[in-house]
């Protein structure tokens, strides 16, 4: 299992034929929250599995002119593959996205079926698809700001600004100035006069 | 958030999407999420010819960040509320 990832459904028959019309048999098909997976019934070694970040679209097929069984057609994107444990590769041409039919013995099974697919699709949003995220953005309106929009990433902000302003506390403050010459008196001469002769003379 | 809030006004419309892989498939709104992922009805694939198998399909599910054009409904157009919609989208 991948990070965070968590089975949805099991449709324990359902075979698996792939674009080029290859019937894999029948087999259990795992639907997790991460992605789908297929494992033939026959054959324990063979089986196959997609990312749902992978799967451009998916759909009930019913026209059993063109294939047999009603079905859930799945266009895969292109160079990706379906991930065949078999190693064999995709036949389809670079721009043509590779097909899949899921089979299931029970048609009445379908519509289950692509409920599963559509909730777990929806879960696998692309990095940066994220309309509403909060991450990454800078800046917010005032509504959002009141409704604390970005409030972890404010307030880091805020903290690393705070972390460049260090005052010195007041108890510390004397002990910085008794060493700095800036901070000493002026020295006078006899007549109250500064030193450096540059106030002007004392009125007589 | 514009164009999720728009789309939604569309469902029950027919519209057709283009994916970025250039099939196009038409078909009545049905549902729309924030992600801009798509869920159609009444399916009708424009370019059969490359997808051959799209035809026998009758609803389905098109995944937000494979659309490149939605075709809208010219009637379903309200250019006063997308005016409003776009305006108040810039100053937030």
């Amino acid at each position: 299992m991948m990070e965070d990832e968590e089975l949805a459904r099991v449709f324990p028959s359902v075979s698996l034929v792939l674009g080029n019309g290859r019937d894999m048999g029948a087999g259990a098909l795992f639907i997790t929250t991460r992605r789908v997976i297929w494992l033939s019934a026959a054959d324990s070694g063979l089986g196959c599995g997609v990312a749902f970040t992978h799967i451009n679209l998916h759909a009930i097929s019913t026209d059993t002119a063109l294939f047999p069984r009603a079905c859930i057609y799945m266009q895969l994107e292109a160079h990706h593959g379906d991930g065949a444990s078999t190693g064999e590769a995709e036949e389809d041409d670079e721009d043509t996205a590779p097909e899949v039919r899921l089979a299931p013995s029970d048609a009445n099974s379908l519509e289950e079926i692509f409920k599963a697919l559509c909730e777990c699709a929806t879960l696998n949003p692309d990095p940066g698809m994220e309309e509403d995220s909060e991450d990454g953005e800078f800046f917010y309106d005032e509504e959002e700001v009141a409704a604390g929009a970005g409030g972890a990433d404010r307030v880091a902000r805020l903290n690393a600004l705070d972390a460049l302003l260090t005052m010195p506390r007041a108890d510390q403050l004397d002990e910085l100035l008794e060493d700095d010459p800036r901070f000493e008196d002026a020295e006078e001469d006899e007549n109250g006069e500064a030193s450096d002769g540059s106030h002007p003379p004392t009125p007589q | 958030m514009l164009f999720y809030s728009y789309f939604k006004t569309l469902v029950g419309k027919e519209v057709t999407v283009e994916l970025k892989n250039d099939l196009a498939i038409t078909g009545t709104l049905h549902s729309v999420d924030q992600y801009l992922n798509v869920k159609l009805n009444n399916v009708k694939v424009v370019n059969e010819a490359k997808y051959p198998h799209m035809m026998s399909v009758r609803n389905c599910f098109i995944r937000g960040s494979v659309v490149r054009y939605v075709q809208l409904p010219p009637g379903s157009v309200d250019i006063e509320i997308l005016h409003d919609a776009t305006r108040r989208e810039a100053r937030g």
